[in-house]
């Protein structure tokens, strides 16, 4: 209860909130520019430890109102599912060829990257998920948060709370503009985020495709996918891509161990 | 290091604080939302009063959600698989109600909702850039690259089935 009695917190929270709508949303060249990026931003400069505005017992006041202050953004994701439901069915097999997909994408370029980046046991932490709160929690019942994983994993989850919605916005503004892929593929592809991620893709896929009708099924299709996400993914993440990135990641690092050696001779 | 949860008794004091917490992204996401429609010049605009109905119709399938995934048991599972299939279900054409429950919460723009949750997520920052700044320039690189890898193998994927689908 004392972290709710922060009124500090929620005060300054609705003052961000009122100046991130009225910026509203800018468009700069390819760059879609919205509300929640500016409050995360906002959010960030407020509470920097040099301007001394939040004690560190703020900041962990905020990032436990966070995940329960998320559970409105999941309430109207799901009710955005049932009136959708039938047509979505229609494509059932796509919405979970689709979730496979994104459990093999959180590591199909990323554990490359980061084992050619030299990191170690931190790639099974960082590239087995998106890394948001509940993956987080997978891994310090697992291996401890401060492990080489789970160091991992806090960095990742950080990366995509900072970076998450900016970056999604721009790689879906480059992505959409080619013009490969339907809308619908890009919803699905937008759902499989986290939740600030998915709203980001969708708001620069919304701004390319203006047609209410056509929106209102995309919306649907990125509500079901990030449901089917959010609700399998954890066990997912727990039972078959931590274990999978893990060994990965094993059998991965015997060819750099070999290749060190070859180099040493 | 995580504490062990008691999975047989009901978190009073978490449905409490919880339903305070939630409440206040409700009204902080009306007056955002209303703020949201008077800025974007393509949106009808929406006046408080029924900003808060809307806000207060998903507020109420959230804490329902909520509770249920604090009840003995049911806990196991996490909130945000509760809230989600609670949305599902009252969302859902045979669900009593459900038309109410759709139209008052589609004056709610989905982009205004994530904006005070952001905002907290923000505050909580500041704590954390030190802890990034040490993981250096290569995590940074690494999260990128699962967050891009992610939507795009899920949407070439789609693409491909939807296709042999006929869906587009």
């Amino acid at each position: 209860m004392e972290i709710v009695k922060n009124w500090k917190l929620h005060v300054l929270t609705i003052l961000i909130v009122i100046v991130s709508e009225l910026i509203g949303i800018r468009k700069i060249g390819i760059l879609v520019l919205m509300p929640i990026l500016y409050a995360t931003v906002f959010g960030g400069i407020i509470s920097a430890p040099k301007l001394k505005i939040l004690s560190m017992k703020d900041m962990e006041h905020a990032s436990a109102i966070f995940p329960v202050a998320l559970m409105i953004l999941l309430a109207k994701v799901g009710l955005g599912v049932g009136p959708k439901l039938a047509e979505i069915m229609s494509a059932k097999g796509t919405i979970f060829l689709q979730m496979f997909a994104h459990f093999l994408g959180t590591m199909v370029i990323s554990l490359p990257i980061a084992m050619l980046l030299g990191l170690r046991r931190e790639c099974v932490g960082a590239c087995y998920s998106l890394g948001r709160e509940a993956q987080v929690a997978i891994i310090a019942e697992k291996y401890g948060i401060s492990s080489e994983e789970g160091h991992g994993v806090m960095g990742v989850f950080i990366v995509g709370t900072v970076l998450g919605a900016l970056w999604t916005s721009i790689f879906t503004s480059v992505i959409v503009s080619l013009g490969i892929f339907h809308p619908y593929a890009l919803a699905l592809g937008a759902g499989t985020s986290s939740m600030s991620m998915s709203t980001a893709s969708l708001e620069v896929i919304r701004s390319y495709y203006p047609d209410p009708t056509l929106m209102e099924t995309v919306q649907a299709y990125t509500n079901t996918s990030n449901l089917l996400v959010n609700v399998l993914g954890l066990y997912a993440n727990m039972f078959i891509t931590l274990p999978l990135c893990s060994a990965l990641y094993n059998f991965f690092n015997r060819f750099r161990k070999q290749g060190k050696a070859a180099a040493a001779n | 290091m995580e504490q062990k949860k008691n999975i047989a008794t009901i978190e009073w004091t978490k449905i409490k604080s919880g339903a305070i917490i939630i409440f206040l992204a409700a009204v902080f996401t009306a007056i955002g939302n209303t703020i949201q429609t008077y800025v974007k010049s393509d949106l009808e605009t929406v006046s408080l009063l029924k900003s808060l109905e809307g806000s207060l119709v998903i507020f109420g399938v959230a804490m329902i959600g909520y509770i249920i995934s604090q009840m003995p048991y049911l806990k196991k599972l996490s909130p945000v698989f509760w809230v989600g299939i609670v949305g599902v279900v009252m969302s859902t054409p045979i669900f009593p109600g459900s038309d109410y429950i759709c139209n008052a919460s589609n004056v709610i723009q989905f982009a205004a909702l994530g904006t005070p949750t952001l905002a907290y997520a923000g505050l909580a920052l500041g704590k954390d850039l030190p802890m990034l700044k040490k993981m250096s320039w290569r995590i940074i690189i690494v999260g990128c690259a699962v967050i891009l890898g992610t939507f795009l193998l899920a949407a070439i994927v789609s693409q491909i089935t939807l296709t042999m689908e006929g869906v587009i």
